[in-house]
């Protein structure tokens, strides 16, 4: 068997391609400080829950980094009775033929005092803010829903009636 | 090992001048504005990795010849990453940084292969050669046609201190120390006069000046400076006089404004100066009270610049913005404070960098999105970002009157919205006629609250303005001067 000339050479060079191929998921892979990843989901995941319930995106803010960072902050419940200790927020971006979901953190919101005591909405853990990378959304134009959780008996799953359109530099809020 | 010596000077000229060309070119360039000392901080840093990448190619190679040759073609990546990226880009969007980065690093990996195997050191060295003979060509280039504007700067720094001669002349009546009135002074940089934003974005903001108005303040909404320059305005208004001019290069204008005779005036007076600099104008070793935000910007500067070509710019001042944004909410917070310091006798400078770009901030104060912060070519993030500031101001008049009714406030920006100026200059949009447009970029903001009374300012550029309020606070002769036309 013939001997592979400078195996060094020939090993760094494959993995240099190898870490190009596979860039965009080792690069999105990389645990950021503060930010969720978006995982896509089966396309009706959450459909069962769908009702309205109290919302507002408050702020929609994208950097121009690398990642194309995208912040997304507002509030949303639904009239819990009783404290939602594990209260869980995730956005949902939906296509025609993809579904994904990001995290959100859940926030205290004490400047909504006026909406909990007009509606008796018990705690204030009602407002959320998320930090994602939309590279992985394919291109092309999706629709906000929000999921709220608050127990075991009280979920929602809205749409927003808000669009978003991904390109390969730019994720920005549109209008449909 | 025996090692060349010219060999081995020539290999480490030509790292330098490779690793030091973009900082030379840029404060070549930018004779005049950009500020010495920035250029050797610039330049030390790259200085320090050019040398290191150089000590580190040698390990591998063994030969300084191969590895300044090896650093010069890395240098050449990393120095013009973004420039190779935009390249790429252009023609495969959907290629991201990191590809890019993997892409340059698999050339440089093929360069390096050759250089170790296949290159000469005759062969290394005559390409070094090149390297040093472009590089250093391009930098005595640069270096020769940037000579007349290093002329024309101390020939202006000539005519300045010919000006500064003139402003002795001016006579004031000192009047023995008593209890004065607190004096506010706040100018915001790039807040656009009434004519101004009404004609480039087509705003009308009546509603600001008539809430100052019914505040107590007198409103001149027709009011011009002599420039749209803030070097030239800003040292002018606190030295009460057209010292600067805008040929004048900017460590010069700078300069007249370290001690500015407002100051000194108003200290005369037995004032405690009380200042708020967010353009390190004023040497603080003449103030006896200043903010001090402990904050540093890297927003226009050299060092933001050159960087930005690089492959590090996307790590580049990762925060930068949010600094930028806590600063100036706390330059607003330290002005409120300010009118709960004395009772009298206290003058407050307070300089703003705002409404000016970087625009951070939208209408309601929520931060903007990046690709917005350096937009000069929209009205919008303008427009945005003046309209946060009209309410911010609003604000801070009202506190001060709430906690210092008796006081003096005097409310002023350098220049108007430059709109036209910004097209012309940094897009090559040549559509306004600049005659024409000349006064509405210079139409300022200028308002006076004098204890709620009444003052004729109208009209009035802000020297005069000024001139005007110490005329009546201090009892003292100031002239106007020449309007601007």
């Amino acid at each position: 068997m013939k001997r592979i000339k400078n195996p060094t050479y020939w090993l760094i060079t494959i993995l240099l391609v190898l870490l190009f191929v596979f860039a965009n998921d080792i690069a999105l892979a990389i645990p950021l400080k503060e930010t969720y990843k978006l995982k896509e989901i089966e396309l009706n995941k959450y459909d069962e829950f769908a009702k309205d319930f109290d919302l507002k995106i408050e702020s929609i803010y994208t950097k121009q980094d690398i990642f194309i960072t995208t912040e997304i902050s507002g509030y949303a419940l639904i009239q819990p009775d009783q404290a939602s200790p594990n209260k869980a927020i995730k956005l949902v971006f939906s296509s025609d033929d993809k579904r994904y979901e990001v995290d959100a953190s859940i926030i205290d919101r004490f400047n909504l005092n006026s909406l909990y005591r007009d509606k008796g909405i018990v705690g204030i853990n009602h407002g959320f803010i998320t930090r994602f990378s939309p590279l992985k959304l394919e291109n092309g134009v999706y629709k906000l829903y929000i999921y709220c959780y608050e127990n075991e008996n009280t979920i929602g799953f809205m749409d927003t009636n808000r669009y978003f359109e991904k390109t390969y530099r730019t994720f920005k809020e549109v209008k449909k | 090992m025996s090692v060349n010596k010219k060999n081995l000077i020539l290999s480490i000229l030509s790292v330098v001048c490779v690793i030091l060309f973009p900082c030379f070119f840029l404060y070549l360039q930018n004779t005049g504005i950009a500020i010495f000392s920035d250029f050797l901080n610039v330049a030390g840093k790259f200085l320090l990795v050019g040398l290191a990448l150089l000590g580190l190619s040698y390990f591998i190679f063994r030969k300084v010849e191969k590895a300044a040759l090896f650093s010069n073609v890395t240098l050449l990546f990393l120095l013009y990453f973004a420039l190779i990226e935009k390249a790429i880009i252009d023609k495969f969007p959907m290629l991201y940084y990191w590809h890019i980065a993997l892409i340059c690093l698999f050339i440089i990996f093929q360069i390096g292969y050759l250089i170790y195997n296949k290159v000469n050191l005759k062969l290394a060295n005559q390409i070094n050669q090149i390297f040093l003979f472009i590089f250093a060509g391009l930098i005595l280039f640069n270096g020769i046609i940037s000579v007349p504007k290093v002329l024309q700067a101390a020939s202006n720094k000539t005519k300045t201190e010919t000006h500064e001669n003139v402003e002795q002349a001016i006579v004031v009546k000192n009047e023995p120390q008593k209890e004065l009135p607190n004096v506010y002074y706040f100018i915001f940089d790039e807040y656009a006069g009434f004519d101004s934003i009404q004609r480039y974005c087509n705003y009308d903001n009546s509603a600001f000046f008539d809430t100052l108005e019914n505040m107590g303040f007198v409103v001149s909404r027709h009011s011009l400076n002599y420039t749209n320059d803030t070097y030239t305005e800003i040292p002018n208004l606190l030295q009460l006089n057209r010292i600067n001019s805008p040929s004048m290069t900017k460590a010069d204008k700078q300069s007249t404004a370290s001690n500015p005779f407002l100051l000194q005036l108003m200290k005369e007076h037995g004032y405690t100066i009380n200042v708020l600099d967010m353009y390190s104008f004023i040497d603080l070793a003449v103030v006896d009270l200043y903010w001090d935000p402990h904050f540093f910007t890297t927003h226009g500067t050299l060092e933001s610049y050159v960087v930005k070509n690089t492959f590090y710019y996307p790590f580049y001042d990762l925060d930068g913005y949010d600094r930028e944004i806590r600063h100036r909410l706390n330059a607003f917070k330290y002005s409120e404070e300010s009118s709960k310091m004395a009772d009298s006798n206290l003058f407050t400078l307070g300089m703003f960098w705002f409404p000016h770009e970087p625009f951070i901030f939208d209408e309601n104060g929520n931060k903007t999105n990046d690709a917005d912060h350096s937009n000069l070519r929209d009205i919008e993030p303008y427009l945005a970002q003046y309209k946060y500031a009209s309410k911010k101001i609003i604000e801070l008049a009202t506190e001060i009157i709430k906690n210092d009714p008796n006081s003096i406030i005097i409310l002023q920006s350098d220049h108007g919205y430059r709109y036209p100026d910004f097209l012309k200059n940094l897009y090559g949009i040549d559509i306004y006629d600049m005659d024409v447009e000349s006064p509405y970029m210079r139409n300022i903001l200028n308002a006076v609250y004098y204890q709620g009374q009444n003052i004729d300012i109208d009209n009035y550029s802000g020297i005069n303005t000024l001139r005007t309020v110490l005329n009546k606070l201090l009892n003292a002769n100031f002239e106007l001067i020449e309007q601007p036309k």
